[in-house]
């Protein structure tokens, strides 16, 4: 890799070489996003909201959650009790509204130290630079 | 109008093909759910016009296949053979395939020696590969849904032993080189019993020393026979060192394959009764002839007395390298 990289010989070579290292970019980022869902949701449901209103509000705050993935999570959230929902189909269009149980924003709180504390090492951890 | 039908018939179809991939009780408000969300991300990427073809094909781009969108709703193991699993199962499927591959190619060779081969005794080789592949995977499918861990221990230092010394350790080559033996053995056994006698150059046949008849009546006696050096080789692999649960399972195989041959031998008449006649000829000597009459209790007892030996001298090396090098274990 790079040594395909370091000859500057073909064009097309180049470009995949530019290809192949932003797909290996993405998919760190997102590997690096990926942990940081739970909590983002959780943070967003101290009131019943449901689930496509909660993709575009967190789009609106910069963080893109696809509804694929974050449809699935709030069951999974659900299911583990930090959740909790109901169907309202009284404004014509049936929706499911979620929100934290007590469990859930228990465990929010905890998952907020942890946040803090894995910034401040992360930030000790990257200071000195390059 | 029109429009509007082409789109909810678009709808339909793709919840028609995530039903099909969702399983579990809670389906239906599943399936409710993914409803309204359909509507909600079309709603905002039309608003307020009509949504159009173009319009449903994006929303189902970004919501992804059926399949691929039920799985993620789907808690159950997508998969047969998990990652934890993954490298044992290869490592199985790549010794035992070489293992009787090698076993179908030896008996083949055979078959052409003796002149019995034919081009179709080739399609052997691929008939094997596919039953052991499936076998192999069925036998780790059947661990991995049962829930077996071999990695997993709650408290992986207590369970883990001590490194063995290198004289304590058993080389990985002597119990598959044994299971390597045993198989080609059994396939040989399986495929051609006759060649388990003596090689008459003149009429280029061989005389078989077992009776033929009565090794094809009980072969599968014969077979279970054939699977205790199997189980002590296997055995063998794990352990990977000398101990007492090695020398346990080697006395047990060893005793279970001495009490078959005493069984088999007392009670079939497993040996030729022709053997003698015919290597007289062959030999040009008449007297041994004589053995006809009691063929099966000469044959017998002296098979017995050399597996005897042989599995004596085999328990005793065991027991004694276990209480040199593996007492503690």
């Amino acid at each position: 890799m790079t040594i395909v990289c370091g000859t500057h010989y073909n064009t097309n070579q180049e470009v995949r070489c530019m290809d192949e290292r932003s797909e290996t970019l993405a998919n760190l980022v997102s590997e690096l996003r990926r942990g940081t869902v739970v909590l983002s949701v959780l943070s967003r449901l101290s009131g019943a909201v449901y689930g496509y209103s909660l993709v575009q509000d967190l789009s609106d705050r910069g963080i893109e959650v696809e509804a694929n993935t974050l449809y699935p999570l709030l069951r999974r959230l659900e299911k583990q009790g930090l959740l909790s929902s109901e169907w309202e189909t009284d404004s014509g269009k049936p929706r499911k509204y979620y929100m934290r149980t007590p469990e859930g924003t228990r465990m929010y709180e905890d998952l907020i130290k942890e946040w803090d504390n894995m910034v401040e090492k992360m930030n000790t951890l990257l200071e000195g630079g390059i | 109008m029109d429009n509007k039908q082409d789109v909810n018939d678009q709808i339909e179809r793709y919840m028609y093909q995530v039903s099909r991939f969702l399983t579990g009780k809670n389906k239906e408000d599943i399936e409710k759910e993914i409803r309204s969300l359909i509507d909600d991300m079309l709603e905002e990427k039309c608003q307020g016009r009509e949504p159009g073809m173009e319009d449903i094909k994006s929303v189902f781009a970004s919501l992804g296949k059926p399949g691929d969108l039920a799985a993620k709703y789907n808690d159950s193991k997508r998969y047969l053979i998990g990652p934890a699993l993954f490298p044992f199962y290869r490592q199985a499927l790549a010794v035992i395939l070489a293992i009787s591959l090698f076993g179908v190619l030896i008996s083949n060779l055979v078959s052409a020696f003796q002149g019995t081969f034919a081009w179709e005794d080739l399609g052997n080789i691929i008939s094997t590969a596919v039953s052991v592949f499936a076998f192999v995977t069925i036998g780790f499918a059947l661990i991995e849904w049962r829930g077996v861990k071999i990695d997993e221990l709650p408290d992986i230092t207590a369970e883990l032993p001590p490194v063995p010394k290198k004289k304590e350790r058993i080389p990985i080559s002597e119990p598959i080189v044994g299971l390597i033996f045993s198989f080609i053995f059994i396939c040989l056994f399986v495929i051609t019993p006759e060649i388990f006698g003596f090689w008459n150059a003149g009429t280029k046949e061989f005389i078989p020393f077992l009776n033929m008849d009565t090794v094809r009546s009980i072969m599968g006696l014969f077979v279970l026979s054939f699977t205790f050096p199997i189980i002590k080789d296997v055995f063998q692999l794990l352990e990977g060192r000398y101990s007492v649960k090695l020398m346990i399972v080697t006395i047990l195989c060893n005793a279970a394959s001495l009490a078959m041959a005493y069984y088999l031998i007392r009670n079939f008449q497993i040996f030729n009764s022709d053997f003698p006649n015919r290597l007289s000829v062959v030999l040009g000597q008449p007297d041994i002839a004589i053995l006809k009459e009691n063929v099966n209790t000469v044959f017998g007892s002296i098979f017995l007395a050399i597996m005897t030996f042989a599995m004596g001298i085999d328990t005793f090396v065991c027991m004694i390298k276990t209480l040199v090098y593996g007492r503690n274990r």
